[in-house]
């Protein structure tokens, strides 16, 4: 990282800071700016584990929502996007749990069929290769699933993902090592690689 | 440490998550040296940039507007909760300062009355009763009550026992008032 983007980043963090401190206190001003810089990435987090578009749109609501009522626990203003994704992402699993038991009360072989119940990436033809790639993913358990959403696809550090994550750090790092190699079984090598491997 | 052993660093690795440059060249060698552990390190790279590829599903455009009409949605729902909480509170105060007051109205009572003694004893006595008791017993009981208001709830209350028993007497599925208003007038000045 350059000297240029950390200092870009200490002030994007600062400012970061200032609004959190300023929502804490009751601002929703301050609080709808937070929703709008992490709208975007949150929603696409949820969505990449639930599969579904209203579910993901609900449950992003409900984590900024509980997040700015419970401002005040939170202890560092600085980790607010790792709290804010432990939020989603505990939200996230509570709805998973939820729904495996119900499905499986209903039917195991329905689970077992599940697939994405939206259509995949709004405003592109998704390639049958993405499409693999999605659904291989969503094969995955959904911790192993969180932590290579956050790694690979959002870009979190390894400490983020321990706060987000309330794991330890050495865990971070051998369940991405681990989540991948799950993922790749669950990969036709034909589609994705095209046979090389 | 075994080659197997630098297997989760690998993702550390690829990751940028190993800082320490002794470590980044000691782990390096590792994969050089040995082609299972480099074959793990190509699978790893290539299963992040598989996902790299993947396109990220968009937020609705509406999203930051539903979260904030939520907030407040809710937050003046607790406010009016809030104003409720208080206004129950006021009532309860209220309550308990009415209570005090009819209490310490109740140490006003005739010297020698039942209460004093009773408390004395110490046995808790019903002040409606004693009050009832007094009413019945002393003709001159009304004019030793120094509160007006007290003086008009007694009255009060004597008349709405006076009517009840009026209508015990009159049967309780009559309705013909003019029974009952014979019988307040006959027994009207028996007190």
């Amino acid at each position: 990282m350059s000297r240029d983007t950390q200092g870009a980043d200490a002030f994007v963090l600062t400012d970061e800071v200032d609004l959190v401190l300023r929502a804490t206190e009751g601002d929703e001003r301050a609080y709808g700016k937070l929703v709008g810089m992490y709208q975007a990435r949150l929603y696409n987090f949820v969505r990449s584990m639930v599969r579904n578009d209203e579910i993901a749109e609900d449950i992003t609501q409900e984590s900024f929502v509980k997040a700015f009522f419970s401002l005040r626990k939170l202890q560092n203003p600085a980790s607010f996007k790792s709290w804010l994704f432990r939020i989603a992402n505990n939200n996230t699993l509570d709805y998973l749990r939820k729904k495996r038991i119900q499905t499986v009360d209903v039917d195991e072989s329905v689970r077992e069929s599940y697939v994405d119940e939206a259509s995949p990436e709004k405003g592109a033809v998704s390639s049958s290769r993405t499409k693999h790639i999605r659904e291989a993913l969503d094969k995955l358990k959904p911790d192993q699933r969180n932590i290579l959403v956050m790694c690979d696809l959002q870009g979190f550090s390894y400490q983020e993902i321990a706060e987000a994550l309330d794991i330890p750090f050495g865990t971070v790092q051998s369940r991405i090592f681990y989540a991948r190699k799950k993922l790749k079984e669950f990969l036709d090598k034909d589609i994705v690689f095209g046979g090389e491997n | 440490m075994s080659p197997k052993g630098h297997n989760t660093d690998l993702a550390r690795l690829l990751d940028g998550e190993l800082h320490d440059m002794h470590e980044v060249e000691q782990i390096n060698a590792a994969i050089q040296a040995d082609p299972e552990l480099r074959s793990e390190f190509d699978e790893q790279r290539s299963i992040k940039s598989l996902l790299g590829e993947l396109d990220e599903y968009s937020a609705p455009d509406f999203m930051a507007t539903r979260v904030m009409g939520e907030i407040s949605a809710r937050r003046n729902a607790s406010r009016r909760v809030a104003g409720w909480r208080q206004a129950l509170s006021l009532v309860g105060a209220l309550g308990v300062v009415a209570i005090l007051a009819v209490s310490l109205n109740n140490r006003n009572l005739p010297a020698g009355s039942a209460e004093g003694q009773s408390m004395a004893r110490g046995t808790v006595v019903d002040p409606g009763k004693e009050y009832s008791d007094a009413y019945w017993t002393n003709p001159d009981f009304e004019s030793t009550i120094e509160d007006e208001r007290l003086r008009n709830l007694l009255q009060f209350a004597s008349d709405a026992h006076r009517h009840s028993e009026m209508e015990h007497l009159a049967g309780s599925d009559t309705t013909n008032i003019d029974n009952l208003v014979i019988m307040v007038g006959e027994q009207g000045g028996s007190h």
